[in-house]
C-alpha cells in the first residue's frame, strides 16, 4: 500500500541504532516540565537583556535612513550635524573602509553573497543606512540626524523579482565584488547582472519519464508575503573598550561567535580584540541570526572612546530590520490513479530584497527542507532568489520551509481531492517513512551517487494517528451549509532538521565546584526558547546530579566554548550532544577520583542525586565531597572537561497540524476555532518548553497564514509599520489548541532529542488553506488568506 | 517623547480654555492618540492636560445622559446607564476601543476630538443623536456631533475643549440599538463599524438612525438608508433592502486595511447584522463579532 | 528641554522626579533605573510597557510623565515582596509562561490589574483581559494558564 516506488540511497537502520550508547532509559531531570533557570528574573523585570545594559558616559547612537530606494550618494554635509553641542561623532561611508561582506550569521565561509558594505555610497532601499551618529542623548542623536543634508543621485528601482531578472533592469550590485578573500569560491553572486543572487538547483530520478506514467497531474501556483519576525526585543547592542583596551560588545544575538569574526572583519581589527557577549535575549526568531547593529556601535565606540549603544525603535524593525523572503511557487506533480505519488516539482522565486543575506540557504530549504517529505520516484526543484529594492529578507523561523511546505501541503491536498482521497489518507500512503533515505541529499561518491542523510526516526504516523484521534478527523461535524457561517477541517504535515549538516558545532565545558555544583560554559545561545535550561537538564542527567547543581552561564565569547549560535534548531541536538559529551567526561573524572577513594573501579560506579554509588549501593561521598578532595585533598586537580558535538547529520523532526476553521462568508473574515499540533520531536527533555515552542510557532504560522503582510507603495516605503497595521495573532484570535508529544527515539542525538523549533511553523498555513477548500469549496493559494481574497474566491465560484 | 516646550496642568476649566486659546497649544486626554500619531502634534509646542478639571463624570440630569471629557472608555463601556441605553451600543463601542489598558487611558471626547472616520464611538453617538459641549474663550457652545465632523482628523470644535458630550434620554426607553465592527483581527481598527437605532411601533419602524463608519471621511449618517427604513416592518428583507441602499452611499476609500470595494461590501453586512440586533432579530454574542 | 518637578509614588516609596516636559511616563521609569517595563512598540499597542496607575493599568508609553503628578505607581519591579514572588509571578515562573520574557512584565501587570477585579475568572474573561497584550514566543497558551493558575493561588 506504501508508495514502493521509492528507492534513494541504501544502508540500514540498525548500523545507527547500534552506535547509539543505550543510555536512553528512566531518566531524573531529563523530561521533567523543569522550571527555567532564568525564571526569577524573567518574571520581576530584571534588567537582564542587552537592552538595558548601561556602561558610565555611554553615548546614544542613531542611524540615518536612505528615503530612496535606489540612489547614488553624490556628497553628504555632516558639518551642522557634528557642530550640534552634544553630538560626538558621524560617520559616512568616506569614513569607514569599504569591506565586502554578508551580515549573514553563518559559519565561516558564509554561503551568502559578500554583497555588503557597512556604509556605501550608494543606497539600495528605503531604509538603507547612510550615516551614524553618536550624541549624549538619544534626543540630540536623533536632532543631528536631520541636521544632515545628502544629495543624491536616483536611480531607476525594481521591486518585483520577474522584472528584476529581466535583461535591461536596474542592476543591484556589481558582479566583481572585491572581497578580502577573493579568489576563494564563496561570496560571489550568481547572475549579478540579472539581479539573481542565488541559484539552486536538486533533482532526483528521470523527472520526465516519471511524469510520463502519472494518470493525473496536478499544477498550481502559490505565493506567500514579505512578513517580518516581529520580536519583541528589537535589535540592540552596547560596545565599549575596556581595560585593556579591547572592544567588548554586548549584544542580543542569536551567533555571538559568528558576529566577532564578521565584526573584527568589517572593523579590520584582529578577532583577538573582540569579546561579544549575549545576555537574555528577548526574542530572535532568525532576525538576530545576523550582523546586524554590533557594527554600528563598534565603529562609534572606536571612534568616540566612549561606550555606545544603539537600539533599533519598532519602525526601524519594520522598515530597516530583517523579513521572511517573499516567494512565488509553481508545483507540479504526477499521480498515478490509485494515489501513488510518482514526481514531484518546485520552482520557487524568492525575494532577497536589497541585500543577499541568507538568500542561497533560505532558497534552497524551500524545496530542500520540503520535498524528501514525500516518496517519489523523481523530483525537481530549482530556485532563485532574486535582488530587489526592497527591505532585506533573510533567515526566519523555519528557514525557508514554511514557504515551501505553504505550497507543497496545499497543492498535496489538491491532488487527493483530485483524486477524491481522504488528504490523511494519500499523505498516509505516501509519506516519508522510518529508514528511508533523503532523495535531497545525494552525494556523489566514486561515481556512485547516494543519499548521504537518512530518517532514522519518523515518528509521523503516530502524529497522524494520535493527531486524528484529538482532533476527530474524519468525524461528521456542524459544517453550517447554507448558512452564513461555515465550518471546514484541514490538515497539513511537515518535517525539518535538526542542526545543519556539516554546519555546526556547538557544546560547553564543564568545571565542578567545591560544594558539588558544576559550571556550564556553553556557546549554546538562548534567546528565550529556552536552550540554557535544556542544556541544564542534559548535564544534570548525565552528571548524575539535580537542576540546582548546574550554573548556565550566558555566552561569552571570551569564556564560552565556540559554538555557531542558535539557528536551525541545532541546541538542543547539536550543543545538548556537545554538553552531554562534557558531562560524560566530567563525570568520568569524578568517578576516577572517587573509585580511588572507595577502591572501586570507575566504570562499576555511577552517580544518582549527587550521591556516588559503588554496585554495593550508595557510599558515604557525594560530588561535592570529590570536589573537596581534588581542590584541597591529595587528589589536587580541577576537574574540567569540554565536549563537543558536530555531525554530517541533521535528524528530521516530523509535525502534523489539524485545524478547524469558521469562515464567515458575507464578511470572508477566517477564524480558526479549534487547532490540534503533534509534533514529534524525539525526545521531550522539558514538556513544558517544548510544548511552548510548538504553541508559539503555531500562533506565528497562523499570523503568516490569515493576516501577516508587510505591505509596500510603489515607491518601496513601508505602509504599516507598526503593530497597529502589522496585525499579529492576540489571545482571542487564537484557537483552542491541543498539542501532543510524540518521542521516537533519535538514537544520535542526546538522550534521543531531535528538535522542535522551527517545524510547528510548518503546518498552519497550508492546514487553514485546506480547511477553508473543505469549508468553501474554494482554493486560496496566496498568503496571507485575507477577507478580500475570501470574498473574490466565493465570487468566482 | 513629544518635542514639547511646556506641559500645563490647569485645575479649572477657565483656565484651561485661556491657555488653549493661543496658538501652538493642544489638549491631552488620554494621550493615545496624541503620543501615538504624530498629525496631532503638527505645529504643537505645549500641551494642556485636561485630566484635572473634575470631568470624570457621568451623570444624568433632566433628561440627559452628560458624560465628561474625562470618561475614560473602560468607565464608558462599563457604565450600567450606558449599558442600558439602546441595547448599551455606546458601551459596546467603547469597548472595543483597543485593548484594556487603552480604554483605561483613552477618553471618549478625545475620540471624538480625534475626528478620526475609523474610530468606533462616533457610530453609537451619532445614533444616540448626541451633542458636544464646547468651551472656549467666547464662552460654551453646543454643537450637534452631526454637525461636527469635518473631515478626516477636522472637526467644527477648532481651540475649543470638549467639555462634555451629551445625550438626549427623552424617549430612549423606545430605543433598541445595534453595533458591530468589523476588523481584521480580534482586536483592531474597523475596516468598517455601524451604529443603528430604531423605535419600532407595531412592528414597523417609526424612526431610524444608521451610521457607518471608515467608509467616508466623516462617520456617515446614511440619511437615505433612515428614509427607507421609517414606515417598513423590521424584517431580514427591510434591512437586506437597506443595506443596498448603504452599498451605494458610502463613499470609502482604499487603503492598507482595505479595499474601497471591499469596505462597500461590508458595510452592507455591518448594516444589517447592527439593524437585526436593534430589531431583536439577533443579539450581539450570537454573529461573531470580533472584538 | 524644559523641565518639570513630579512627586508620585513608586512602588511604595514616594519620590521627586525631575522630568522632561515631553518625556513619556516609560522614557521617566528607564531614566530612574526601572527597567523592567518593556520599549516594545512605543505606540500603544502591544501592552509591554504596561504598568498600574493608580489600580489601573496603563500603557507607560503613551502618556506623559508630567500627568503622573501624584499619582500611586506600580511596576512589575514593585510586585514581589521581601523577595517572596508575588503569586502571578510564581504562577508565570511555575507554568514557563516566560519564554524570552520580554512580553512578561507587561502580562504580569495586566493579570495584576485583572484578577484585582476579577478574582474568579474563566478562561475566556482571561482572554478577553490579555488581548491587548502581544507575544510573539507562546501563543499565548502558557500565559492564560498562569492567570488562571495564579487566581488560584491567591486564593490559597
Ligand atoms: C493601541 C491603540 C488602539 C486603539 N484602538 C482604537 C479602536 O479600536 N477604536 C477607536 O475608536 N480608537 C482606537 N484608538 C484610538 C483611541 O484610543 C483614541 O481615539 C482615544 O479615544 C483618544 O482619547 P485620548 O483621551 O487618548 O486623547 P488624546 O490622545 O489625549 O488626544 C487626542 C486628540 O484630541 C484632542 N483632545 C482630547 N481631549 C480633548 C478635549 N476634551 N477637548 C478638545 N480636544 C481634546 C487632543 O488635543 C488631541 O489632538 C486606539 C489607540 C491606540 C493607541
Ligand atoms: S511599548 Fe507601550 S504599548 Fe508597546
Ligand atoms: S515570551 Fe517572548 S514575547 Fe512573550
Amino acid at each position: 500500500m506504501d508508495n514502493e516506488y521509492y528507492e534513494p540511497g541504501g544502508g540500514n537502520i540498525a548500523d545507527a541504532a547500534h552506535q547509539h550508547d543505550r543510555q536512553v532509559g528512566r531518566t531524573r531531570v531529563v523530561g521533567q516540565k523543569k522550571r527555567r533557570v532564568d525564571a526569577r528574573p524573567l518574571v520581576t523585570g530584571a534588567p537582564v537583556y542587552a537592552a538595558e545594559f548601561e556602561q558610565p558616559n555611554m553615548l546614544h547612537a542613531r542611524i540615518l535612513h536612505s528615503p530612496h530606494a535606489h540612489a547614488t550618494i553624490l556628497h553628504i554635509d555632516t558639518s551642522k550635524a557634528l557642530a550640534l553641542a552634544g553630538v560626538r561623532a558621524v560617520l559616512t561611508h568616506e569614513d569607514l573602509p569599504r569591506v565586502a561582506h554578508s551580515t549573514a550569521g553563518q559559519p565561516y565561509p558564509e554561503s551568502s553573497p559578500y554583497d555588503a558594505y557597512l556604509l556605501d555610497r550608494r543606497v539600495r532601499y528605503v531604509g538603507d543606512w547612510v550615516a551614524f551618529v553618536a550624541a549624549e542623548t538619544p534626543a540630540i542623536a536623533e536632532e543631528a540626524l536631520s541636521l544632515i543634508t545628502v544629495e543624491y543621485e536616483l536611480l531607476p528601482a525594481v521591486f518585483d523579482p520577474m522584472e528584476a531578472m529581466r535583461d535591461g533592469a536596474p542592476q543591484l550590485h556589481e558582479p566583481d565584488i572585491t572581497h578580502p578573500n577573493s579568489g576563494q569560491h564563496f561570496g560571489d553572486i550568481y547572475d549579478a547582472a540579472h539581479n539573481i543572487a542565488a541559484h539552486e538547483v536538486i533533482t532526483y530520478g528521470d523527472f520526465d519519464s516519471a511524469m510520463s506514467e502519472a494518470d493525473i497531474v496536478v499544477e498550481g501556483e502559490y505565493s506567500v508575503p514579505f512578513i517580518s519576525h516581529t520580536v519583541l526585543e528589537p535589535h540592540v547592542c552596547v560596545a565599549y573598550l575596556d581595560g585593556y583596551d579591547r572592544l567588548i560588545v554586548v549584544s542580543s544575538t542569536q551567533v555571538p561567535y559568528h558576529t566577532r569574526r564578521q565584526l573584527a572583519a568589517v572593523l579590520q581589527l584582529p578577532i583577538s580584540r573582540i569579546r561579544v557577549v549575549k545576555p537574555r535575549v528577548g526574542g530572535g526568531f532568525g532576525s538576530k541570526q545576523e550582523m546586524l547593529l554590533e557594527p554600528v556601535a563598534a565603529a562609534l565606540a572606536l571612534k568616540t572612546r566612549q561606550p555606545v549603544r544603539i537600539e533599533y525603535s519598532r519602525q526601524e524593525e519594520f522598515t530597516a530590520g530583517r523579513f521572511r523572503h517573499p516567494v512565488i511557487l509553481r508545483m507540479r506533480s504526477g499521480v498515478r490513479r490509485d494515489g501513488t505519488l510518482l514526481a514531484i516539482s518546485m520552482h520557487s522565486i524568492g525575494n532577497a530584497g536589497a541585500y543577499g543575506t541568507h538568500s542561497f540557504t533560505v532558497t534552497r530549504s524551500t524545496g530542500h527542507k520540503t520535498l524528501c517529505l514525500y516518496r517519489a520516484k523523481a523530483y525537481l526543484f530549482r530556485a532563485d532568489a532574486v535582488y530587489t529594492n526592497l527591505p532585506i529578507t533573510g533567515a526566519m523561523r523555519g528557514y525557508g520551509a514554511p514557504q515551501g511546505f505553504f505550497a507543497l501541503e496545499s497543492h498535496i491536498d489538491e491532488i487527493a481531492r483530485r483524486l477524491n482521497m481522504d488528504p490523511l489518507e494519500f499523505r498516509r500512503k505516501n509519506h516519508v517513512q522510518k529508514g528511508d533515505w533523503d532523495p535531497m541529499e545525494m552525494v556523489e561518491e566514486e561515481g556512485v551517487w547516494r543519499s548521504k542523510r537518512q530518517f532514522r526516526s519518523c515518528g509521523l504516523p503516530q502524529c497522524l494517528e494520535k493527531g486524528a484521534a484529538a482532533f476527530g478527523w474524519g468525524q461528521p461535524f456542524e459544517r453550517g451549509d447554507g448558512k452564513p457561517i461555515r465550518r471546514g477541517h484541514g490538515m497539513a504535515t511537515a518535517m525539518q532538521g535538526s542542526g545543519v549538516a556539516s554546519f555546526e558545532l556547538g557544546g560547553a565545558s564543564i568545571k565542578l565546584n567545591e560544594d558539588g555544583s558544576f559550571n556550564v560554559m556553553t556557546g549554546a545561545t538562548d534567546i528565550g526558547q529556552g536552550s540554557d535550561t535544556i542544556l541544564a537538564q542534559i548535564a544534570a542527567e548525565a552528571l548524575g546530579v539535580d537542576m540546582d547543581k548546574i550554573i548556565m552561564h550566558s555566552v561569552d565569547t571570551d569564556s564560552s566554548v565556540f559554538d555557531y549560535g542558535s539557528y536551525a534548531s541545532s541546541t538542543t541536538y547539536i550543543s545538548g550532544g556537545g554538553v552531554k559529551v562534557a558531562a560524560e567526561l566530567v563525570q568520568k573524572q569524578v568517578l576516577d577520583v572517587a573509585g580511588d577513594l572507595l577502591d572501586c573501579a570507575p566504570e562499576d560506579m555511577s552517580i544518582v542525586d549527587s550521591v556516588i554509588y559503588t554496585p554495593r549501593g550508595p557510599s558515604h561521598l557525594r560530588v561535592a565531597d570529590i570536589a573537596n578532595e581534588t581542590l584541597y585533598g591529595k587528589h589536587r586537580q580541577q576537574i574540567m572537561a569540554k565536549g563537543d558535538f558536530w555531525t554530517d547529520d541533521s535528524p528530521a523532526p516530523f509535525f502534523a497540524q489539524f485545524v478547524e476553521v469558521e469562515v464567515d462568508t458575507e464578511t470572508g473574515r477566517v477564524r480558526v476555532t479549534k487547532a490540534v499540533n503533534a509534533l514529534d520531536l524525539g525526545k521531550a527533555i522539558n514538556p513544558a518548553l517544548a510544548s511552548g515552542q510548538v504553541e508559539g510557532a503555531v500562533a506565528m504560522a497562523l499570523g503568516y497564514a490569515l493576516s501577516e503582510e508587510v505591505k509596500f507603495d510603489d515607491q518601496g516605503r513601508v505602509r504599516n509599520a507598526g503593530f497597529v497595521d502589522y496585525k499579529v495573532m492576540s489571545t482571542l484570535d487564537m484557537p483552542e489548541m491541543t498539542t501532543i508529544l510524540v518521542e521516537d527515539t533519535e538514537y544520535t542525538g542526546p538522550f534521543g532529542a531531535k528538535s522542535a523549533g522551527e517545524v510547528p511553523t510548518n503546518g498552519m498555513a497550508p492546514a487553514v488553506a485546506n480547511a477553508i477548500q473543505d469549508a468553501l469549496g474554494v482554493r486560496i493559494r496566496s498568503l496571507p488568506i485575507t477577507p478580500e481574497k475570501i470574498l473574490q474566491a466565493l465570487d468566482e465560484l | 517623547m513629544l518635542k514639547i516646550a511646556a506641559y500645563h496642568s490647569p485645575t479649572t476649566l477657565i483656565e484651561a480654555a485661556a491657555l488653549l486659546a493661543e496658538d501652538g497649544r493642544t489638549a491631552i486626554a488620554g494621550g493615545t492618540d496624541l503620543l501615538v500619531n504624530p498629525r496631532y502634534m503638527v505645529g504643537v509646542r505645549e500641551v494642556v492636560d485636561i485630566r484635572r478639571l473634575g470631568l470624570n463624570y457621568i451623570r444624568v440630569e433632566n433628561g440627559w445622559l452628560y458624560i465628561g471629557a474625562g470618561a475614560t472608555m473602560r468607565t464608558v463601556a462599563q457604565r450600567v446607564e450606558l449599558q442600558g441605553l439602546a441595547n448599551g451600543i455606546l458601551a459596546r463601542g467603547a469597548a472595543v476601543c483597543g485593548s484594556p489598558n487603552i480604554r483605561n487611558m483613552a477618553t471618549l471626547a478625545g475620540n471624538i476630538a480625534s475626528a478620526l472616520p475609523s474610530a468606533d464611538t462616533p457610530p453609537a453617538l451619532l445614533a444616540l443623536d448626541a451633542e458636544v459641549v464646547l468651551v472656549g474663550m467666547r464662552g460654551e457652545r453646543v454643537v450637534p456631533l452631526d454637525s461636527f465632523f469635518v473631515g478626516p482628523a477636522k472637526s467644527v470644535r477648532e481651540r475649543d475643549l470638549i467639555r462634555e458630550l451629551r445625550i438626549p434620554l427623552a424617549g430612549s426607553n423606545a430605543l433598541r440599538g445595534g453595533f458591530y465592527k468589523i476588523g481584521r483581527t480580534a482586536e483592531d481598527i474597523s475596516m468598517v463599524n455601524a451604529a443603528a437605532t430604531l423605535k419600532i411601533q407595531d412592528g414597523k419602524i417609526s424612526m431610524a438612525r444608521l451610521v457607518l463608519g471608515a467608509v467616508a471621511p466623516v462617520p456617515l449618517r446614511v440619511s437615505r438608508a433612515e428614509e427607507a427604513l421609517v414606515g417598513q416592518a423590521a424584517t431580514e428583507e427591510t434591512f437586506q433592502r437597506v443595506a443596498e441602499i448603504v452599498r451605494d452611499e458610502v463613499r470609502p476609500i482604499t487603503d492598507h486595511r482595505a479595499t474601497a470595494e471591499y469596505r462597500r461590501r461590508i458595510s452592507a453586512v455591518a448594516t444589517v447584522r447592527a439593524l437585526r440586533q436593534a430589531a431583536g432579530l439577533a443579539t450581539p454574542g450570537e454573529e461573531w463579532q470580533h472584538a | 528641554m524644559p523641565e518639570v518637578d513630579i512627586a508620585l509614588t513608586v512602588n511604595g516609596r514616594a519620590v521627586k522626579w525631575h522630568v522632561e516636559a515631553g518625556e513619556t511616563l516609560l522614557e521617566a521609569l528607564h531614566a530612574h533605573h526601572l527597567k523592567g517595563t518593556k520599549l516594545i512598540c512605543g505606540t500603544g499597542d502591544c501592552c509591554g510597557c504596561g504598568v498600574l496607575l493608580n489600580g489601573n493599568s496603563i500603557n507607560a508609553c503613551c502618556m506623559l510623565a508630567a500627568q503622573a503628578e501624584g499619582g500611586d505607581l506600580l511596576t512589575i519591579e514593585g510586585l514581589a515582596q521581601e523577595g517572596k514572588l508575588h503569586p502571578i509571578q510564581e504562577a508565570f515562573a511555575q507554568e514557563g509562561a516566560a519564554q524570552c520574557g520580554y512580553c512578561t512584565p507587561g502580562f504580569i501587570m495586566r493579570a495584576c490589574a485583572f484578577l484585582q477585579e476579577h478574582p474568579h475568572p474563566n478562561e475566556t474573561e482571561v482572554r478577553a483581559a490579555l488581548a491587548g497584550n502581544i507575544c510573539r514566543c507562546t501563543g499565548y497558551v502558557k500565559p492564560v494558564a498562569a492567570v488562571l493558575r495564579a487566581a488560584e493561588m491567591m486564593h490559597e
